[in-house]
């Protein structure tokens, strides 16, 4: 059977092909029919506003966000009235985040190496200090751990810009000339000149770019967490378990609040569950650092004996105080982290009793109950003009027995 | 109409910020579990609404 056209016969005519030659078309080419090219949308990059009135971290942030600036400014001033954080938080991300016409890509980073060399002589001067004890702090009060999670934030944001994690994700594509389509039926066909033009394959849409939220987050609540320690250790400031995990809580809830704008972050879901499990433990945790571990019996002689504070992390604490002859009122308090604290009063003093059990059950001279957070108080008045003895005890997980010996 | 996905994620980020903000609040502003609590709710609120305005007002 004879075929009009082989296979291998070129069908173009040279009479009527344009004048330039048919070529391959490279990376560079401009395809000349191609789906739509539209170009990925520009990466989101925090940076500070440099046209705003001061730092411009506000609008920075808001640009970010794609939110109001002035929600942005009520939330810093809110909370640098409310214990002076936003102004912390404030001062920092002016001397951290580049301002806009920093084309550094990384989140965060120094603007000039005179603000690494200050910021490093601060963190030595600091940990200098906790090492040599010149603030009087010792190794487990020390601010090394702080600073390593300040660090380790500071560290996880800039990083980002090392792994490519802050580059969107859209697939590399190079545009590949189509497969040729059929050939004309005929060779009078007048539609060879279009036929001849190579076709584009249409590029992929490009991935949306995902702002980090999650790590971003993580680094934030690490640093947060660090300057609360830090703080705790310089100042007056009380910082526990529950400060701890209540930070880690509350910037994973701002995160995923953030995370409803500004893309996913679903690993924070886990992040604020195990927070708030260690928010939930965390007067045992305190307990137990302030307290230690194991039994602990009491038997004061005189009232100059008396401890303000009994406590114990884990165990059992024995409190006879029948040998105790009260001449004034005397207060005392209890923190069991759990198990089990016995109070044995003498029987010539009037009593004042306030006890607690988060889970577990109090007994107060003889008045028993038991359930989640359970409050008990009792007065017993034996006599007008007789010392009083008044008795604070506060059991997490555990019970509590005040009884007369 | 704010959508589903970005409802739940304020929903859930509201609640993960009010018992985080009343344990920080009660350790750190040394103020009682109930005035800390009740500032975190409050906060947690604000946020939750300020997010849903402005989730609607973006769609």
């Amino acid at each position: 059977m004879n075929r009009l056209i082989p296979p291998s016969t070129p069908i173009l005519d040279t009479d009527v092909m344009p004048d330039e030659p048919l070529t391959e078309p490279t990376a560079t080419d401009e395809p000349s029919i191609a789906g739509p090219t539209a170009p990925p949308p520009p990466i989101k990059r925090l940076r500070r506003r440099s046209d705003a009135p001061v730092g411009g971290v506000a609008s920075g942030l808001a640009d970010y966000l794609g939110i109001d600036p002035v929600i942005v400014r009520i939330l810093i001033v809110v909370l640098a009235v409310g214990g002076g954080s936003g102004f912390l938080l404030y001062l920092a991300a002016w001397i951290l985040v580049p301002d806009d016409h920093d084309t550094d890509p990384r989140p965060v980073a120094f603007n000039s190496s005179l603000t690494a060399i200050i910021f490093g002589a601060i963190v030595l001067v600091a940990a200098s200090s906790a090492v040599f004890g010149t603030v009087n702090l010792n190794f487990n009060e020390s601010v090394i751990i702080p600073l390593l999670l300040i660090g380790a934030g500071f560290y996880l944001l800039n990083q980002r810009a090392v792994t490519g994690q802050d580059e969107p994700t859209a697939t590399a594509w190079s545009p590949t000339p189509a497969a040729a389509p059929p050939p004309p039926s005929g060779p009078d066909s007048n539609d060879l000149v279009h036929w001849a033009t190579p076709i584009v394959a249409e590029p992929p849409a490009p991935a949306d770019p995902k702002p980090p939220v999650t790590s971003v987050t993580l680094a934030v609540a690490a640093t947060v967490v660090g300057i609360l320690l830090v703080l705790g250790q310089l100042t007056s400031l009380t910082v526990g378990a529950g400060a701890v995990f209540g930070a880690i809580a509350t910037v994973c809830g701002l995160g995923l609040v953030a995370s409803a704008f500004v893309g996913r972050a679903r690993p924070l879901v886990a992040v604020a569950v195990v927070a708030l499990v260690g928010l939930s433990l965390a007067p045992l945790a305190d307990a137990t650092i302030a307290g230690g571990l194991g039994p602990r019996e009491y038997r004061p002689d005189n009232q100059a004996e008396l401890l303000p504070t009994y406590d114990v992390g884990a165990g059992y604490i024995e409190l006879d105080l029948r040998n105790v002859d009260f001449v004034d009122d005397a207060s005392l308090e209890l923190d069991v982290g759990a198990g089990y604290a016995e109070v044995i009063a003498p029987t010539d003093v009037n009593l004042e009793i306030e006890s607690r059990s988060r889970f577990g059950m109090v007994t107060i001279l003889g008045d028993e109950q038991s359930g989640v957070d359970v409050d008990l108080v009792r007065s017993d008045q034996l006599r007008e003009g007789a010392p009083t003895l008044r008795i604070i005890a506060d059991v997490t997980f555990g019970a509590i027995e005040v009884r007369r010996g | 109409m704010v959508e589903r996905p970005r409802k739940r994620r304020l929903v859930v980020g509201s609640a993960v910020l009010a018992p985080g903000l009343t344990g920080l609040l009660t350790d750190v502003g040394e103020v009682t579990a109930a005035t800390s609590f009740a500032i975190a709710v409050l906060i947690s609120g604000l946020v939750l609404l300020v997010g849903l305005v402005t989730s609607t007002r973006v769609s």
